[in-house]
């Protein structure tokens, strides 16, 4: 009799994750990028003409869930594609790794779009995969992030992470004027990501030309504001002159912030890839951050969409487009072109 | 009389079984079913499910190895640091102009880590007495931050071309390579809950370790031995994803052990031990994959599919909890 019951215990378990599936297809609709403060500003648009790929449907895989910074390439993407008369979806993997992305991947080009926006999660794991989605005649075009060996895919859209590094330590010392002062890096994760190193060495390297500065090098902490305050905490108690700190993303900026509150003390912040992220923006007009180092995300989403069309309309194109870093700082807001691209989390399409 | 009442219960036993593993893989049929009807060119394509099984492959191993450790009453948390571990170990002592005889060497030496960690896995939970919740946890911190100190926290390419072609991307008779080898470590694992006296004396100890200590099963040696099978596969899958992505991904394995064990608890075992079967654990990896490519290749917005397998998730724990205070009560 308990065996009867434990079988239809069962089966409801399966109608219950049936029903949930059924009810998650229903009410999902078609991915679109996060939401994204007022902008007063129109985006820019691409190169191509209206209507240049109608009825084309394409693809953009990022990852991990939720970055504001994809987000904004979705948007400028998802812009692009109305304007061109195409459809963008926007996918994500749950992390940041190669494991985690190829099954995403490989449903999105089951899908048969009529091209990939990827952002691979790794330089080296990703190459096969995509090589072997462009061999099944599905174009692919990499954005911000690059493969080791871009060969098999179309084209990329790429950012210079080094060059991010090397400004905002080139902002950092400028502020310490000459006088001997040590500065740090918070916020990166060690194995992290080929970016986020790339920006860290440019860091590092200018740095060395600066015989003023102390160095204390990456602070290897999780990414997230809590691990950064309890870093942050830990490193001002060991340097109390510490004078500037340089952090990989927003979510360390705000916990690097809330140690300085904490402590009541001043340390000159430039906190990288946060120019999407509304909290360190703020932080930077009320003076509290120094400096953001970003990427024109949103553009790089508008010439990624216009190189995809081209690429499935069969035309020639760019095989490597490189946008350089943008330093934002509180004069920024002054200047309307910057401060188009500032705390930008609200896709106006 | 004794025997008939014996092979009575054992019958029942494998009934009910196959009436967990019957439930959810109608439910993953179904699945199937739907999203075939929904997008029939693009979902149910040879391509597309090849890509499933792929995909899946090396979480099969590591669900069939949390299947043992989880049906023995016991947690292991200490997956990802582990494989990190032995992805760096394994890498480190490849060279990218290896053969497949380097390879291998690199296949030893990832299990033989695997081990070393399982080891101490099973020296802190069966002879420390250390709940294995908080002692796999402590190896997770350790082998997690040897393989930073070990790869210096930068990612290890040098992985030889032979493994990337004849393993990661190789197949046979249409199949990859890393399905055969999942399937192989799956049937083993079929064979060895159902047929052998390890996984007898697995069940027995899940169900009641002092009943079973009392019949005499050696109950901390054959922790010891479940831990060490688990090490030893975690070290498979590293030398698996060394050969797929050709290079470590030292910070890339936080949520392999909340993935294995939920395709476990999915696949119908209980979290108070003594039921589970690799069968069911096999289905329960593949309905998180199935739901993943269906509702990508739909165009549903992937934050769905996290409510879709959490909420999935939380039924089949909630019904298994339930189904264990009745019997309590009956």
């Amino acid at each position: 009799m308990k065996t009867v019951k434990s079988g239809r215990c069962r089966m409801l378990v399966a109608l219950s994750t049936i029903a949930i599936i059924a009810s998650t297809a229903a009410c999902g609709g078609t991915g679109t990028a996060p939401a994204d403060t007022a902008n007063a500003h129109p985006a820019a648009t691409g190169e191509l003409p209206d209507g240049f790929a109608s009825g084309m449907r394409f693809t953009y895989l990022s990852a991990p869930l939720g970055d504001p910074n994809y987000g904004s390439v979705a948007c400028g993407a998802q812009i692009e594609a109305k304007r061109l008369g195409a459809t963008v979806d926007h996918q994500e993997s749950q992390e940041f790794t190669a494991s985690s992305q190829i099954p995403v991947l490989n449903a999105a080009a089951a899908a048969q779009p009529n091209g990939l926006l990827v952002t691979p999660t790794d330089p080296v794991g990703l190459m096969a995969p995509l090589r072997s989605i462009v061999r099944s005649g599905v174009p692919v075009l990499t954005v911000i992030n690059q493969l080791k060996d871009a060969s098999g895919v179309n084209a990329e859209v790429a950012v210079d992470n080094a060059g991010a590094g090397r400004a905002a330590a080139e902002f950092l010392a400028q502020q310490a004027g000459g006088k001997p002062v040590t500065l740090a890096s918070l916020g990166f994760t060690a194995g992290g990501s080929l970016a986020s190193d790339d920006e860290l060495r440019g860091f590092a390297d200018e740095l060395t030309t600066y015989p003023n500065v102390t160095y204390l090098g990456p602070q290897y902490v999780g990414s997230d504001a809590g691990s950064s305050t309890q870093a942050m905490n830990a490193l001002l108690a060991r340097q109390p002159d510490l004078f500037g700190v340089f952090t990989a993303f927003g979510a360390s900026a705000q916990g690097v912030l809330a140690s300085v509150r904490q402590r009541q003390t001043t340390v000159e912040i430039v906190s990288g890839y946060a120019a999407a992220t509304d909290e360190v923006v703020t932080a930077l007009r009320n003076g509290q951050v120094a400096a953001i180092v970003d990427f024109p995300f949103r553009q790089a989403g508008i010439t990624a969409m216009d190189e995809i069309a081209r690429v499935a309309k069969g035309q020639s194109v760019t095989r490597t487009t490189s946008f350089p870093s943008v330093l934002y700082n509180r004069a920024s807001f002054d200047d309307p072109a910057q401060a188009a691209n500032l705390g930008t989390t609200r896709c106006p399409a | 009389m004794t025997t008939t009442m014996t092979r009575d219960r054992s019958r029942a036993r494998r009934r009910m079984l196959m009436r967990r593993e019957a439930g959810i893989a109608v439910a993953l049929i179904v699945l199937i079913v739907v999203f075939t009807a929904l997008e029939p060119a693009r979902f149910a394509t040879e391509r597309n499910l090849l890509n499933i099984l792929t995909d899946s492959a090396t979480l099969v191993v590591l669900a069939m190895a949390t299947t043992f450790v989880i049906i023995s009453r016991n947690l292991d948390l200490s997956i990802g640091g582990v494989i990190a571990f032995c992805e760096v170990l394994s890498a480190k002592t490849m060279s990218a102009d290896g053969g497949m005889a380097d390879a291998l060497w690199g296949l030893a030496v990832a299990v033989a880590a695997g081990l070393g960690w399982g080891a101490l896995n099973g020296f802190l939970v069966s002879r420390a007495r250390v709940p294995s919740f908080v002692a796999t946890l402590a190896v997770l911190g350790m082998s997690q931050g040897a393989a930073y100190v070990i790869s210096g926290g930068v990612d290890i390419g040098s992985v030889p071309t032979a493994l990337a072609e004849r393993v990661g991307i190789g197949r046979l008779l249409g199949v990859s390579v890393l399905t055969w080898l999942a399937a192989v470590v799956f049937l083993v694992s079929v064979w060895t809950l159902r047929r052998t006296m390890f996984g007898r004396h697995t069940y027995a100890i899940g169900s009641d370790p002092l009943a079973a200590g009392r019949a005499g099963i050696n109950v901390p040696v054959h922790t010891m031995k479940i831990y060490l099978l688990a090490g030893a596969l975690y070290g498979l899958v590293a030398w698996l994803n060394l050969s797929r992505f050709s290079t470590t991904n030292v910070g890339g394995h936080a949520n392999d052990a909340l993935n294995a064990i939920t395709a476990v608890v999915l696949g119908g075992a209980s979290m108070f031990g003594g039921v589970g079967t690799a069968a069911g654990t096999l289905i329960g990896v593949f309905i998180p994959a199935v739901i993943q490519n269906g509702l990508v290749i739909n165009s549903v917005q992937p934050f769905w599919q996290l409510i879709a397998v959490g909420a999935a998730l939380a039924v089949a724990v909630s019904l298994d909890s339930f189904r264990r205070r009745n019997r309590v009560r009956n």
